[in-house]
This record gives C-alpha cells, structure tokens and sequence, in this order.
C-alpha cells in the first residue's frame, strides 16, 4: 500500500514536471515568439506614429535640405526600377494576361475580360508584385544604409546637430517609396494590359486593341482607381517603416545588419500580405 | 531665468550607448558652469565618452537627474531636445562620425541649411572661412573618406560650430607633443576666451594644464573632480598616472 501511494505521488509528480516542462517549452517557444511578434506590432506602431506625427507636422520645415531627399528617394525606389518593373511587366503580361485573354476569347467569355484583368492586375498582382520588387530593391537598401549609419554613429552625430532624424532619415524614405510604389504600379499596370494584347494579337484572337482597352475601362471603376493609389502607397509606407525600424529604431553593431535586413524583409512580405487580405474585404464592399 | 550651471548631473548612471542595460559610470554629481574648460580623462573603455555624450544630451542617462541648459532632461520632448542641441556642439572621437554621402562643404553646411533661413551664398561663405579657420579650404569638395583622421575631426569640429554655440563637448582629441595636438589646444583655448563653455575628453592633460581650469577623471565606474592643474601636477603618486599624461 505504502509502495503503492509512494508510486503513486511519484507519478503525480512527473506529471507535475512534465506539465511544468511542457509549459517552459511552450512559453520558451511559441509563447515567447507570440509576445515578440507583440511588443513588435506594438513598436512598429509607435515607430509609424511618430513617423505620421513628423511627417505632418514637419513636411515643409527645413524644406531645401529634406525635400530633395524625397527625390532622391523617388529616384531610387522609383526611376531606377522602371526597367526592371517594364521587363517583370512584359512577362506578366504576355505570359498570364495574354493567355487568359485568349482562353476566355475561345470560350466565348469576351465580356469577362475586362473585369477578369482588372481583378487580377490592378487589384491584386500589380501592386503586390511591384511592392515586392521596391522591396528587393529599395527597401533591403534603406536598411543596411541606416543601420550601418546607425553602427557607425553617424544617428547620433545628426542628433548633436539638433537635426530630427524621423524628419531627416525616415520621413523622406516612406514619401519617397510610397510614391514610387504607387507610380511603378500604375507603369506596370499599363505594360501588363499593352503586352496582354500584343500577346492576343499575335495568336490572331479576334479582339480589337479598342473593343480590349473598351472593357477594360468598362470593368474599372473610380472606387478601383482610388483603392489603387491607398494600396500601393501603404505598401510603400509599410515596406519604408520597417525597413528604417530596423536601420535605426535599436542600437546596431555592423555585424547584426545582415541579419536585420532579412527580418526586414520577411515582416515587410508578411506586413504587404496582410494588408492585401484587408483590401479584399474592401473590395467586397464596392 | 537660466541657472549659472550650464550643465548639471545629480546621481546620474551613465549606460552603455549600444547596451543601454550596462552601467559605465554610477552616480555621477558634476556642475559646469558657463565659461568652465573641463578636462576629463581615465583609461580606454572606462566610459568617457558615454559620459560626455550623456552630458551632451545625446546619451539616456540610466538613473538621475540631468540638467541642461537649466531644464530636466526628463521632462524634455524631442522638440526641446532639438532645440537645445543647436547650442551645443559634439565633436565626436575616431574622425568626427562625419556622413559619408555628403562631401566636407555639405557636411559643415547640413546645420545650417536645415536650421536657418540663410541664403545658399551665405552658408558657403561661412563654410569657406571655417573651412580657412581649420586649415581645409582645399578640401571643400572632398569626400570625408578621402581625408585622414585627423582632417576629419578638424571638419568635424567645424561642423559642429557651424551655428553659434553655447557649450562644446570634445572627445579625444589628438594628444602627445604634435603639431595637431598643439593646435587643437590653440583653437580650444581661443574658443574659451571667447566665451564657450569647452568639455574635452583626454588623457593627455599635460597638453591642457595651461589652458583647462577643472580636471576630473572617470575610473572604475565612478567620477572624480581631481581639481584645477595645480592639483594635476601635485598627485604625483598618484594611480591615475599610469594612463594619464602630465609632464
């Protein structure tokens, strides 16, 4: 009996360790990554905040030394891309846009083109793709330029010269590449619906260059032009705000950059997806 | 009404820069008055330069009261912080942490055209006789890689008084018997009898015993006054004088 009692609280006591263990485990690992990705979402918030708070309040201070920042910007994430986005653009649409015309062409769905093209370019491949190309581009960029101006103390020395760093550093770089992102769609959109045709055109389907551009422009509404221009520059400002997070918002050592810069990334992706799941409840609506 | 001490530290900690959890000095009490040349020195690594910049404004202290320019950091936006550091200039160690991207002209003229409302001609004009004043006029359009160390701390000084300042924090300037070190105490000196408040960091005080009037020390994680140069030149036994220069 005694044994059996003593078994008995020996093996209440494993369970006991073994919860315990199971509990350390699971806060060691998902719990701890589920309170990281919260204090994360949470800072990044802030740090977006403050972003907004200085660009509104600040636009036009000091206007001479940070507005051709925001060119340069534009320059870089924007213009610099314009081959890269007309190539990725040629692709897509001689690739999916021409094909679907075609099939829907033979299938006697003429009258689906419009709103077929309109719903996978300007809604949803457009802006994803060319978000993900600035991110590549510009926004992996704007990290390691900041957190190695970070490592090296180059922060610091702008703020012993009274100068904000979100005005100077971050507000010209969501600016800049919000506008790029919004302006590379609408360039990407344009070479996407022209090659779609070509690529119709060349496989002799019986579709006119007008009757084609006469249902796209049936199928879009204002509502699709306004959520356009909201969804590519909020792309463009999440890509912006995560990448300076991550350039400045902690004290860096030059080795920890490249292992930023990829964090950077992932959570711009994931960031950019989420937002797109958002806009779809938008579409739903209008 | 602005009190006589231009900067103040009460039981301040002063925190790594990187690792804001790692204390490098605790408890620091020290007073700068207006028109004070402070020397301050200790070994590498002991948390000088944290020191200063925290004096400066640039650093969080970990714990205590800071006063600058007569108002507690603490209580500070980031709006009055920029404010005042437009009074005070940081020249920093190891080449100044001059930008890279800009050339040596643009760098010593950032402050100016983001704070002031001064024509493009003016702010050249002031460029080129700072430029004149630190021995540079040649290398206006030069990249700050292209320049030695040395060079780079000299812009580096020029930029950081590009508008006028109240208080200038330099850490570690050139020491020992060079012609760079002697004229780093030359403009230094020149700059305090015109009436700015100078904070250097060195551990060569023999360059500054005719020229500072306050020396202290920052060992082991604690702050010492040793006192105006008389008292340098009576601790001759003592420990400090394993890192710190006096002849």
């Amino acid at each position: 009996m005694c044994s059996g009692s003593a078994q008995g609280r020996m093996r209440g006591v494993m369970m006991v360790a073994a919860k315990k263990t199971i509990w350390n485990l699971y806060r060691e690992t998902t719990g701890n990554r589920i309170i990281r990705a919260v204090d994360l979402l949470r800072e990044l918030g802030a740090f977006a905040i403050i972003t907004i708070g200085v660009t509104i309040t600040k636009f036009n201070v000091a206007s001479r030394v940070v507005h051709p920042l925001i060119y340069e910007q534009v320059w870089r994430a924007g213009v610099r891309l314009f081959a890269m986005v007309a190539f990725i653009a040629m692709a897509l649409g001689l690739v999916i846009v021409g094909q679907t015309v075609s099939l829907l062409t033979r299938m006697g769905a003429q009258e689906y083109i419009g709103t077929v093209m309109v719903t996978v370019v300007m809604r949803e491949l457009g802006p994803l793709l060319t978000a993900l190309l600035v991110l590549a581009r510009a926004g992996t960029a704007n990290v390691v330029e900041l957190g190695t101006a970070r490592a090296m103390g180059e922060v610091e020395a702008l703020e012993s010269l009274g100068i904000d760093t979100v005005h100077y550093l971050v507000m010209p770089r969501v600016i800049g590449l919000a506008v790029s992102v919004f302006c590379l769609a609408t360039y990407l959109m344009v070479i996407t619906f022209g090659c779609g045709w070509l690529f119709a055109f060349v496989q002799d389907v019986p579709l006119t260059l007008g009757d084609y551009f006469g249902q796209l422009g049936k199928a879009m509404r204002w509502q699709d032009f306004l959520l356009f221009a909201v969804k590519t520059g909020l792309f463009g400002c999440i890509i912006a705000v995560v990448s300076c997070y991550h350039g400045l918002a902690r004290p860096l050592k030059v080795e920890d950059v490249s292992g930023v810069t990829t964090r950077a990334v992932v959570e711009s992706v994931i960031g950019c997806v989420l937002f797109d799941a958002v806009f779809i409840l938008a579409y739903l609506f209008v | 009404m602005e009190s006589e001490w231009i900067i103040e530290l009460e039981e301040v900690d002063v925190t790594h820069p990187e690792e804001g959890e790692m204390m490098l000095v605790l408890a620091v009490q020290w007073r700068i008055a207006r028109g004070d040349f402070w020397v301050v020195g200790g070994p590498p690594g002991s948390g000088k330069s944290s020191l200063l910049a925290t004096a400066a404004g640039l650093n969080r202290p970990g714990g205590g009261v800071l006063r600058i320019l007569g108002h507690d950091l603490s209580e500070a936006t980031e709006a009055d912080q920029i404010q005042w550091r437009q009074r005070i200039g940081f020249m920093f160690e190891q080449g100044g942490r001059l930008f890279p991207q800009l050339t040596v002209a643009q760098n010593m003229g950032l402050a100016l055209q983001y704070h002031t409302t001064l024509t493009e001609d003016e702010i050249l004009k002031q460029v080129e006789d700072w430029l004149a004043r630190v021995g540079l006029s040649m290398h206006a359009n030069t990249s700050p890689a292209r320049l030695n160390q040395l060079w780079q701390q000299r812009v580096g000084l020029a930029r950081a008084l590009m508008m006028p300042k109240e208080v200038l924090f330099v850490d570690n300037p050139p020491g020992g018997r060079t012609r760079d070190a002697a004229w780093w105490r030359n403009q230094l000196a020149s700059l305090a009898a015109e009436g700015m408040t100078v904070i250097v960091g060195s551990n060569d005080f023999s360059l500054w015993l005719d020229t500072a009037k306050q020396f202290a020390l920052v060992q082991d994680g604690h702050f010492t006054v040793i006192g105006g140069p008389e008292q340098v030149r009576a601790g001759t036994e003592a420990a400090w004088r394993e890192y710190i220069m006096v002849d």
